[in-house]
C-alpha cells in the first residue's frame, strides 16, 4: 500500500514536472516575441529619416528650430552668444545677480561657470552633431533620396558645422574639430590649433557653397535657411579673421556684387525686418509669443533687470549718427537715463511674425571687403566701402572729411563702423577686438579686471573631467 | 489512547453532546432530529462508496453522505490530505471506518443524538486493542449523571461584539460546544467542571462552574501569535513563522491611525531599512523611497517596485509642467489610505527575487480590503484636521536688514541708487513684514469621510466603500486637493470549493488645485520691508517695478486632474487536492491633465502682458496577465510548494503638452481654443513590454527546517534585442530551532527561535524606453513651415541589466510566549553593471549615454526590530515597537576612478552620498571673508585640487519606537522617530544669495566680520553678487565645510488617542460599535537645524505639515 501510494505521488510529480516544463517553455518562447516592440510612434528611427526626402530636409530644420529656440548660443536671448560676449566686450552692462552671468560682465569667467559650459560649449557642439548625424545619415542611407536634397543636405550640414565651429574657436581658442556623429571617437578628442579647425570650417563652407541653390527657394523665398550666399558670407568672414585678404575681398564682391538680391536697406528701420533685402541669412522665431528674444530682452520697460548699453558704447555714436536714433532705444527712470539696443522694435507680439533674428547681412560684407582693402593697400576702395554704411548712417563721408587718411587710421574707422554698426548682433565687437588684438588695450581702460587672458574663455571645468584630453586649459584659468 | 473497551465511558459521555476542542462543526442544527425514526444505530448503517485517489477529507465527506452522519475532527491534527482509495459496497460504517481510521492512527467517537462522528489522533498504538473496535458498541447511551445545563454569551473585551465559534470545553474531557453567530452557547457540565473558552486571536480563559447556569465571558485579543500573522510574499502568503525571506508589514489598523493622504506616509518610521521622505508640504506632491539605500548610481534608479493586488503600478512622479511640485505628483496619492488592508515591504533577494529585473530595490506590496463573511455591516469614518508648518526659519527683521544692506554698500565702497537698491531708496523702510506668515502661515483645513459596506456568506463575500478627501494649503487664497475614491472588491468559491473568483477595483479621481509656485521661496527671501501687497486702489502694487508682487503668484492657478483606476481578477480553479491553476489579471489606468495659468492680471502691466496657458494630458496604461500553477502536497513531515507561471504585462505612456499663448483676456483662459496662438511643446509615447517566466519551489521538512527556491527569467523591451533576457533567483533557508527537542522543553523562556539566510540576484531595468534605438524626434517647434527633426540621444544598443546581488542573515526571536520578539538582520546588497546615463564631454553632442559601467555599489546594514507587550491585563496594555536601521552605503569598487567623469564625485571606499568640501579655515580678520585651506598649497583655492575634505551626507542610523497603550476603553498610540544624519546649511542653498544682497537672511548672518580684527562666524556683507573678494569667497563657501552641518532629529511623528464608547452608549444608538479619535502627525520635532525641515533640507519647498485631526467612526 505504500507502495502504491508513493509510486502514484511519483507519476503524479512526473506528470506535473512534465507540465510545468512545457508551460515554462510556451511561456519561454512567446516571451521572445512579446518584448520586440513596434518602434516608437512619436519618434522616428533614423535610418527611416534619410529613406525619403521630406523627413530628411525635416532633420536640417530641426537644426534651425533648436537653434532659434533652445536657451543660449544662437537665439538671442539673455544667455546667447550676442548678449554674453556683448558683456564681455564693452556693449552691454550686466544687472544680473547670478555670478554665472555676471562673470562675463565682470571678465571673471571660472572654468566652473554654468553658462559658459551649457549655453555655449555645449550648445554648439551639440548644433555640430546634429549636423555631423544627417552627414552620417546621408552617406547610410539605403536610397530614397533624391539628388537635388542630398546635396542640400549636404550643403546646410556643413555650412552649420563650419558657422558653430567658426564660434567655438574664436571663443576659446584651440578646440576639437567634430567631423562625426560617433561618441566613441569624440569622447577623448583633443584640442587641436586654431589653424586646422580653420582649414576644416574653409572645406566645409567651400563644400556648402559650391553644393546649395543660389536663391531662396528652398525656403519660398525666405532667407531663413542659409544658400550659397550665406556660405560665401562666412567664407569672407573667415579669411578676413585669417588674415587673407585677397579671398576676403573677393568672397565679399560676390555679395555686394549681386544686387539683384542684396542691397542696403535706406531706411534704418527696416533692416531687421523679415526677409530684409540686406539680409543673407535670418532665423525666424519660433517661439509663440514673441518676435525675436533679441527685442524681448533688450527693450526696457522698467530699471532693467538684464543688460543695459554701456556709457562707453553710448558715447562712442559720432553725433547725428542715424543709427543712435534708429537703433537705440531709451528708459527713464526719474533722472537716470537707461539705453539699450532697438535694432529689433517688437517685445512681445504673437505670429506672424514680422522681424527675423538677423544673422549675416550686407552691412557686415562692406565692412570686410573695406577691411580686407585697407589692409592690402587699397585705401581708396576701402573708403569707398567705409563710406557706403556711413552714407546710409547719415554720417559725413571719409573721402569728404579725411581724403588723406591713412591705413592706420582708416583701419580704426572701420573698426569703429563695425562697432556702432553691428553692435550686439553676433559678438562683432567681441571677436573683432580679440581678432585684431585690440581687446587689452580697449577694454583694460574701462574693465576693471580686465587681464589679456580674458579674450579667450575658459574650457569649461566639466568637459575636461569628461575629457582629460582637453587639458590643458586656457591661460588665466 | 488506551484500549477501546476502556474508553466507553468517556465516549459515551461525549455521545450526548457536544464536540471536541477546535474542530469543525458543521451544520447540527439541520441534522439534529433528521433521523429520529432511524432505529439503526450509527455505526450499523450501511455504506456504499467507491473514490479513488481522494484526500481523506474528501472521503470523510462522501462518506458522510451515504451514511448520513457528520464527521467533526480538527484539520491540523489529523493527515486530511492524504490520499486515499476507498471501494465499498454495502458495508457497515463500522467497518469501513475501522478501514479507513485503523491505519492513520485515528480513533473515533459517536454522538449518537446528533449523528456525529467524532475523529480524534490516537496518542499512543498498540497493536492488540483494534478488536474491540469491530464489535457492536451495545452500551446503553444515556447515563444519570448529575449535569447541569450551563447557559451564556462570548463577547470580545475590547469592543463587546459577540463572538461566533468560540471553542467552550470542559476541561479535562472531550467535551465542548462552540458558539453560534450571536456568541451564545449551551453546555452541561458538572458543578465543579472548569470551563475553557478559546478563540483563535484571544487569550484562552477558564472559568469554573460553581453552580452558576448562566457564565458570560469576554475574551480578550491575543497579541497574535507568530504562526497566525500571514504575510503576502507577492505570488504567495506565507506565514511569519515559516517565511525565509525579509518583509516588513504594516496593516490598515496603523495606517488609519494616521492623517495622512499618501499611504506611503504612514510607513514613515516604522519599519527597519525603509527610509521615506517627504520632499514637499504641498499636497499630491512626490516622494522619495529607499528601500536599503542607495543601490544605483543613477539618481533616478532607486526607486522600489510597487504592485497593487498583483498589478505593477508607476513609481515614477508623474509628469509636471508645475513649479509648485518640482519632483512632480506621487503616483500612489491617488491612492486611498483607507482602501488598504496592508502594505508589504520585501526586502531581501528570498523575498524580491520572484520579481526579477523589477526587484533590485525592493518591492512594496500594497494590498487592498477584501469582503469578510459575516453579517453585513456598515462603517462610516470621518475627520477633520488641520495643518500648518511647524517651525519658521529665524530671519533678518527691518532693522537688522537694513543695516546689513547699508553695511553691505559701505563694504563695497558703491552708492545705493534706486536702480541697485530700490529696498534703501524708493520702499518705505520703516515697513516690516514677516513673510513667512504672510505666505506660508495658514492653517491648512482637511475634511475626510469613508464609509464601506460589507458582507457576506461563507461562498461569497463583498466590500464596497466611497470616500471623500479635501486638503486646502497653508498659502494665501482657497486652493485644496480634492479626492473621491471608490472601491469595490468581491469573492465568490463555488460549491465544491474549487473554483474561486476574487474581483477589485478602485477608483480615485482626484483634482489638485493650486498655486503655480511654491511661495516658501518668496516667503524666505523677500525683504522685510518690502512694499504693501495692495495700492490705494485695491490693485496689486508693483512699487514701479521695483519688485514682483508675491500675491501675483496667487492668480496663476495650477490645477491637476487625476484619475486612476485599478482592476483585478483573481481566478483559480483546483483541478486535483493539491493543485490549483489561477491567473491574475489586471489593469490600471491613470490620467493626468494638468492646466497651468498665468493671466493678465497676475503681470505687471507696464509690460502689456498677455495670459499664457500650458496644459498637459498624460496618461499611463498598464496590463497584466499572469498565468501560474501551484501545487501543494504533504508527504509526511515533508511539505511542498510549487509554483510555476509567467508575467505578460504591457504600459503604454503618453503625454502631451500644449502651450497657449496671446490671449488678451483673462475669461478663457483655460480653454486652449481661445489662444491666439496654440503650440505643441511635446508629444510622447512610450511602450514597455515586459515578459517572464518565473518558478518557486519551497520545502519544509518537519515544520523546522524550511527552504525556498525561487527563479524568475526576464525580459524586457527596454534592452536591445541581444540583451533582452536575463536570468534571476534567489535561495533562502530557515531553522526553527526552537522546534528541536533539545531546546524544546528545556529553554523555558525562549518561546520561538529562528534562523534566516538568503542568498541571490535581481535585476533593475529603470531606463527610459527605446534606449537602445537609434532615433529622431520632433523639434518644440517646426521651422520655415515644417516639422524639424533632431537626433534624440547617442545610442548604445549593447547596454544591459544592472544586477543586485543580495545576502541576508538573520535571527528570528521570540521570548516568554512570543510577548517579547525580537528580528535581527545582517543584509549585503551588491549593484554590479551599474546602468547609467555615463556622463560624456558636451563634444560628443550629448551629455550622457546610456552605459553599463563596471562598479560596484554595496549597501550593509543590520536592522532591528523588537515588538514587546510590556503589560498586559484585562484592563490596561502596553506594547512597544522598536525599529533601528544602521546602513551603510559604499563605492566598493571603480575601476579608473579617477580617470572618469566621476573623479570628483566618487571616492571608492566612501558612500555615494559624499561631497567633497573645502576644508574650512575660519573668517580672516583682516579681510573679513571665509578661508579655506590650499591643500596643494599651489597659492589658490580651486575647485578639484583643494576639494578634498569628504563631507558624509546621509543618514547614519535611525529609528523608530512606538508605543501602545490600551486603558479599558481608551487607546493611546505614539510614535517618536530618531533620525542622525549630516546635511546642508543655508550657506549651500542658492535661495539665499551673498548676504548682503537683496534678499532676506537667516539671523545667524548678523554674527558678521566688520572691520580689521574682528572674529566673527560669517563673513563681511557685499551686495555685489558675483564680484569682488566677498562673492568669490562665497561661492567657494558653497562648496565649503562650513555649508554642512547636523541635521538630525528627533520627531514625535504621530500620536493618536482614540476612546471606544461602551457597550451600552453604542446599542443604544443602535450601533455595533463607535469610536472617536484625536490624531496629529509632525507634532514636534527637536532639531538643531537651521531650515524648516531637517527631513527634505530644502530652502525653497514647503516642509511636511503637522496636522491635528479629530474624528469618529461608526459601525452599523
Amino acid at each position: 500500500m505504500i507502495h502504491r501510494y508513493t509510486t502514484s505521488i511519483m507519476n503524479q510529480g512526473i506528470r506535473l514536472s512534465r507540465v510545468m516544463i512545457y508551460l515554462i517553455g510556451m511561456i519561454a518562447i512567446s516571451c521572445e516575441q512579446f518584448v520586440s516592440i513596434d518602434p516608437p510612434r512619436t519618434q522616428i528611427v533614423s535610418e527611416a529619416v534619410f529613406q525619403d526626402d521630406q523627413s530628411a530636409l525635416s532633420a536640417i530644420k530641426g537644426i534651425y528650430s533648436a537653434m532659434i529656440s533652445t536657451t543660449g548660443f544662437a537665439d538671442g536671448g539673455g544667455s546667447s552668444l550676442c548678449v554674453l560676449t556683448g558683456m564681455s566686450a564693452d556693449e552691454l552692462i550686466s544687472y544680473s545677480t547670478s555670478p554665472d552671468y555676471n562673470g562675463f560682465y565682470t571678465n571673471t569667467l571660472t572654468a566652473g561657470n554654468t553658462v559658459l559650459q551649457g549655453n555655449l560649449w555645449a550648445l554648439g557642439y551639440k548644433y555640430i552633431f546634429y549636423a555631423n548625424t544627417i552627414l552620417e545619415g546621408l552617406q547610410n542611407s539605403k536610397g530614397g533620396l533624391s539628388q537635388p536634397t542630398v546635396a542640400q543636405l549636404e550643403g546646410e550640414a556643413k555650412f552649420v558645422r563650419a558657422f558653430c565651429h567658426f564660434y567655438l574657436v574664436n571663443l576659446f581658442g584651440d578646440v576639437p574639430l567634430v567631423t562625426s556623429p560617433d561618441y566613441r571617437v569624440n569622447k577623448d578628442a583633443s584640442r587641436i590649433k586654431e589653424g586646422s579647425v580653420y582649414d576644416q570650417i574653409i572645406s566645409d563652407l567651400k563644400d556648402a557653397q559650391r553644393l546649395l541653390p543660389s536663391d531662396y527657394s528652398v525656403s519660398t523665398g525666405e532667407r531663413i535657411r542659409p544658400n550659397t550666399w550665406a556660405a560665401t558670407a562666412m567664407l569672407a568672414r573667415v579669411y578676413l579673421y585669417q588674415k587673407n585678404w585677397a579671398e576676403a575681398e573677393s568672397e565679399a564682391t560676390k555679395i555686394i556684387s549681386n544686387t539683384g538680391l542684396f542691397q542696403l536697406s535706406t531706411d534704418l528701420n527696416q533692416v531687421f525686418l523679415k526677409n530684409s533685402s540686406e539680409a543673407i541669412w535670418q532665423l525666424k522665431p519660433v517661439d509663440p509669443g514673441l518676435n525675436t528674444r533679441e527685442g524681448n530682452l533688450f527693450i526696457l520697460k522698467s530699471i532693467p533687470n538684464n543688460v543695459s548699453l554701456t556709457n562707453d558704447f553710448i558715447t562712442s555714436f559720432e553725433s547725428n549718427d542715424n543709427r543712435f536714433t534708429n537703433w537705440v532705444g531709451s528708459y527713464n527712470s526719474g533722472a537716470t537715463v537707461y539705453y539699450y539696443p532697438y535694432k529689433y522694435k517688437i517685445f512681445t507680439g504673437n505670429a506672424p511674425f514680422n522681424e527675423y533674428s538677423m544673422v549675416l547681412r550686407l552691412a557686415e560684407q562692406y565692412l570686410i571687403r573695406a577691411e580686407a582693402r585697407a589692409q592690402s593697400g587699397n585705401l581708396a576702395g576701402a573708403v569707398a566701402d567705409t563710406d557706403v554704411i556711413r552714407s546710409r548712417a547719415g554720417l559725413p563721408l571719409i573721402s569728404t572729411i579725411e581724403p588723406g587718411v591713412s591705413k592706420n587710421e582708416l583701419l580704426l574707422s572701420i573698426e569703429q563702423e563695425r562697432k556702432v554698426e553691428l553692435f550686439t548682433e553676433w559678438g562683432h565687437r567681441w571677436l573683432d577686438l580679440k581678432r585684431t588684438d585690440r581687446a587689452t588695450p580697449v577694454l583694460s581702460l574701462i574693465k576693471n579686471d580686465w587681464q589679456p587672458d580674458d579674450a579667450l574663455y575658459a574650457i569649461p571645468q566639466v568637459e575636461i573631467n569628461n575629457d582629460p584630453n582637453l587639458n590643458p586649459q586656457n591661460p588665466g584659468y | 489512547m488506551q484500549n477501546y473497551s476502556t474508553t466507553k465511558k468517556k465516549i459515551r459521555k461525549a455521545v450526548r453532546l457536544a464536540v471536541t476542542q477546535a474542530m469543525i462543526v458543521i451544520a447540527i442544527n439541520q441534522t439534529v432530529f433528521a433521523y429520529e425514526e432511524d432505529t439503526l444505530e450509527v455505526l450499523d448503517r450501511e455504506v456504499t462508496v467507491r473514490l479513488t485517489e481522494v484526500t481523506l477529507k474528501q472521503a470523510l465527506n462522501e462518506i458522510g453522505k451515504a451514511a448520513n452522519v457528520k464527521f467533526v475532527y480538527s484539520e491540523e491534527q489529523l493527515p486530511m490530505n492524504e490520499l486515499v482509495t476507498l471501494n465499498a459496497t454495502g458495508k457497515k460504517l463500522r467497518e469501513l471506518l475501522y478501514e479507513l481510521l485503523e491505519p492513520r492512527s485515528i480513533n473515533y467517537s459517536i454522538d449518537e443524538t446528533h449523528e456525529l462522528v467524532m475523529l480524534k489522533r490516537m496518542k499512543k498504538k498498540s497493536s492488540d486493542d483494534h478488536s474491540s473496535l469491530k464489535e457492536k458498541d451495545d452500551t446503553p447511551r444515556t447515563e444519570t449523571l448529575m449535569y447541569s445545563r450551563i447557559t451564556g454569551s462570548v463577547t470580545d473585551g475590547l469592543t463587546k461584539q459577540p463572538l461566533a465559534g468560540v471553542n467552550v470545553i470542559v476541561k479535562g474531557t472531550t467535551k465542548g460546544t462552540s458558539t453560534d453567530a450571536d456568541g451564545n452557547y449551551v453546555i452541561e457540565a458538572e458543578e465543579n467542571d472548569m470551563l475553557v473558552f478559546s478563540f483563535i486571536g484571544y487569550v484562552t480563559y477558564e472559568m469554573r462552574v460553581a453552580g452558576n447556569s448562566t457564565i458570560n465571558v469576554s475574551l480578550e485579543e491575543d497579541s497574535k501569535k507568530l504562526s497566525e500573522v500571514v504575510v503576502n510574499a507577492g505570488y504567495w502568503n506565507v506565514s511569519d513563522r515559516e517565511r525565509t525571506g525579509n518583509i516588513a508589514k504594516v496593516t490598515s489598523e496603523t495606517i488609519s491611525k494616521q492623517p495622512v493622504s499618501n499611504p506611503l506616509l504612514a510607513l514613515q518610521g516604522r519599519m527597519a531599512g525603509v527610509v521615506i521622505t517627504q520632499q514637499n508640504g504641498v499636497p499630491g506632491s512626490a516622494l522619495t523611497v529607499q528601500i536599503r539605500g542607495r543601490n544605483s548610481l543613477r539618481s533616478n534608479g532607486d526607486n522600489p517596485l510597487y504592485i497593487v493586488d498583483g498589478v505593477p503600478f508607476t513609481s515614477t512622479p508623474l509628469s509636471t509642467s508645475s513649479d509648485i511640485l518640482p519632483n512632480g505628483i506621487s503616483p500612489l496619492s491617488s491612492i486611498n489610505p483607507s482602501d488598504i488592508e496592508s502594505i508589504e515591504v520585501l526586502k531581501d533577494a528570498d523575498a524580491t527575487a520572484i520579481y526579477g529585473s523589477r526587484g533590485a530595490n525592493g518591492v512594496i506590496l500594497i494590498t487592498t480590503k477584501k469582503g469578510s463573511a459575516g453579517k453585513t455591516k456598515v462603517d462610516v469614518n470621518i475627520y477633520t484636521g488641520m495643518g500648518n508648518v511647524a517651525r519658521y526659519m529665524d530671519l533678518l527683521n527691518t532693522q537688522q536688514y537694513l543695516e546689513m544692506r547699508k553695511e553691505a554698500f559701505k563694504n563695497d565702497k558703491v552708492t545705493p541708487t534706486i536702480s541697485n537698491a530700490p529696498d534703501l531708496m524708493v520702499w518705505d523702510t520703516t515697513r516690516y513684514t514677516d513673510w513667512q506668515k504672510k505666505m506660508i502661515g495658514g492653517t491648512s483645513k482637511i475634511t475626510n469621510a469613508q464609509t464601506s459596506i460589507s458582507g457576506g456568506n461563507s461562498n461569497t463575500q463583498f466590500v464596497v466603500g466611497t470616500g471623500f478627501y479635501r486638503e486646502s494649503t497653508v498659502f494665501p487664497g482657497d486652493y485644496a486637493d480634492t479626492k473621491v475614491s471608490a472601491h469595490f472588491n468581491l469573492n465568490h468559491t463555488s460549491e465544491n470549493k474549487r473554483f474561486k473568483a476574487q474581483f477589485t477595483a478602485s477608483f480615485v479621481s482626484d483634482n489638485n488645485q493650486l498655486l503655480r509656485t511654491d511661495l516658501t521661496t518668496k516667503a524666505l527671501q523677500l525683504p522685510p520691508d518690502a512694499p504693501a501687497i495692495y495700492d490705494e486702489n485695491g490693485k496689486l502694487n508693483w512699487a514701479n517695478s521695483t519688485w514682483t508682487n508675491p500675491y501675483s503668484e496667487l492668480l496663476k492657478k495650477y490645477e491637476a486632474r487625476t484619475s486612476n483606476l485599478i482592476g483585478n481578477a483573481l481566478l483559480s480553479y483546483k483541478i486535483i487536492e493539491g493543485l490549483q491553476v489561477k491567473t491574475s489579471l489586471g489593469y490600471t489606468s491613470m490620467s493626468v491633465k494638468e492646466f497651468d495659468t498665468q493671466p493678465i492680471s497676475s503681470q505687471n502691466p507696464t509690460f502689456n502682458p498677455k495670459g499664457i496657458l500650458t496644459q498637459s494630458n498624460s496618461s499611463i496604461n498598464t496590463w497584466i496577465v499572469e498565468p501560474q500553477a501551484e501545487y501543494n502536497k504533504v508527504i509526511g513531515q515533508a511539505k511542498l510548494n510549487l509554483i510555476a507561471g509567467g508575467t505578460f504585462q504591457q504600459n503604454v505612456n503618453e503625454a502631451q503638452t500644449f502651450y497657449g499663448n496671446g490671449y488678451t483676456s483673462d475669461a478663457l483662459l483655460e480653454n486652449l481654443l481661445a489662444a491666439p496662438s496654440v503650440y505643441v511643446l511635446s508629444s510622447n509615447y512610450t511602450q514597455y513590454r515586459y515578459a517572464a517566466a518565473f518558478g518557486r519551489f519551497n520545502f519544509t521538512w518537519g515544520g523546522k527546517y524550511i527552504v525556498n527556491l525561487t527563479g524568475r527569467r526576464d525580459g524586457s523591451s527596454r534592452f536591445g534585442a541581444d540583451k533582452r533576457f536575463a536570468n534571476f533567483g534567489a535561495i533562502g533557508a530557515a531553522w526553527i530551532f526552537t522546534d528541536e527537542n533539545f531546546l524544546k522543553n528545556n529553554v523555558s523562556f525562549l518561546s520561538f527561535g529562528k534562523l534566516r539566510w538568503s542568498y541571490g540576484v535581481t535585476g533593475s531595468d529603470q531606463i527610459p524606453d527605446y534606449g537602445y534605438l537609434d532615433t529622431f524626434a520632433p523639434t518644440s517647434y517646426p521651422y520655415g513651415g515644417g516639422v524639424g527633426l533632431v537626433p534624440t540621444k547617442l545610442v548604445n544598443p549593447d547596454f544591459a541589466w544592472e544586477s543586485n546581488k543580495k545576502m541576508e542573515a538573520a535571527i528570528d526571536l521570540g521570548f516568554i510566549n512570543d510577548r517579547i520578539m525580537l528580528s535581527a538582520s545582517l543584509y549585503r546588497n551588491r549593484s554590479s553593471n551599474q546602468l547609467v546615463g555615463y556622463p560624456l564631454p558636451a563634444i560628443t553632442g550629448q551629455t550622457t549615454i546610456q552605459y553599463n559601467l563596471p562598479a560596484t555599489v554595496q549597501n550593509t546594514g543590520l536592522e532591528i526590530s523588537l515588538q514587546t507587550q510590556n503589560i498586559k491585563t484585562r484592563s490596561f496594555t502596553w506594547t512597544t515597537n522598536i525599529n533601528f536601521t544602521v546602513p551603510k552605503n559604499k563605492l566598493v569598487e571603480y575601476p579608473n576612478l579617477s580617470g572618469s567623469s566621476y573623479a570628483n564625485t566618487y571616492v571608492v571606499g566612501e558612500p555615494l552620498s559624499i561631497s567633497k568640501a573645502y576644508q574650512y579655515t575660519g573668517v580672516d580678520p583682516q579681510t573679513g571673508t571665509y578661508t579655506y585651506k590650499d591643500v596643494n598649497n599651489d597659492g589658490a583655492v580651486t575647485s578639484e585640487k583643494d576639494l578634498q575634505t569628504i563631507m558624509r551626507l546621509g543618514q547614519k542610523f535611525y529609528s523608530g519606537i512606538q508605543n501602545g497603550f490600551r486603558y479599558n476603553n481608551w487607546q493611546l498610540d505614539f510614535l517618536f522617530q530618531f533620525v542622525k544624519q549630516e546635511g546642508r546649511t543655508y550657506i549651500y542653498s542658492p535661495n539665499f544669495g551673498v548676504p548682503g544682497n537683496r534678499t532676506n537672511q537667516p539671523v545667524a548672518v548678523m554674527d558678521r566680520w566688520q572691520k580689521s580684527g574682528d572674529v566673527s562666524t560669517t563673513q563681511g556683507f557685499t551686495q555685489l553678487p558675483s564680484s569682488g573678494v566677498f562673492a568669490t569667497a562665497y561661492t567657494l563657501a558653497r562648496s565649503g565645510e562650513n555649508s554642512f552641518g547636523d541635521a538630525s532629529y528627533i520627531r514625535l511623528k504621530n500620536v493618536s488617542l482614540s476612546y471606544t464608547l461602551p457597550e451600552g452608549i453604542s446599542q443604544k444608538l443602535r450601533l455595533q460599535s463607535s469610536r472617536i479619535y484625536l490624531q496629529g502627525q509632525n507634532l514636534l520635532t527637536i532639531t538643531n537645524y537651521q531650515g524648516m525641515d531637517p527631513e527634505n533640507q530644502r530652502f525653497i519647498n514647503l516642509p511636511a505639515l503637522r496636522v491635528l485631526s479629530a474624528g469618529l467612526q461608526l459601525t452599523f
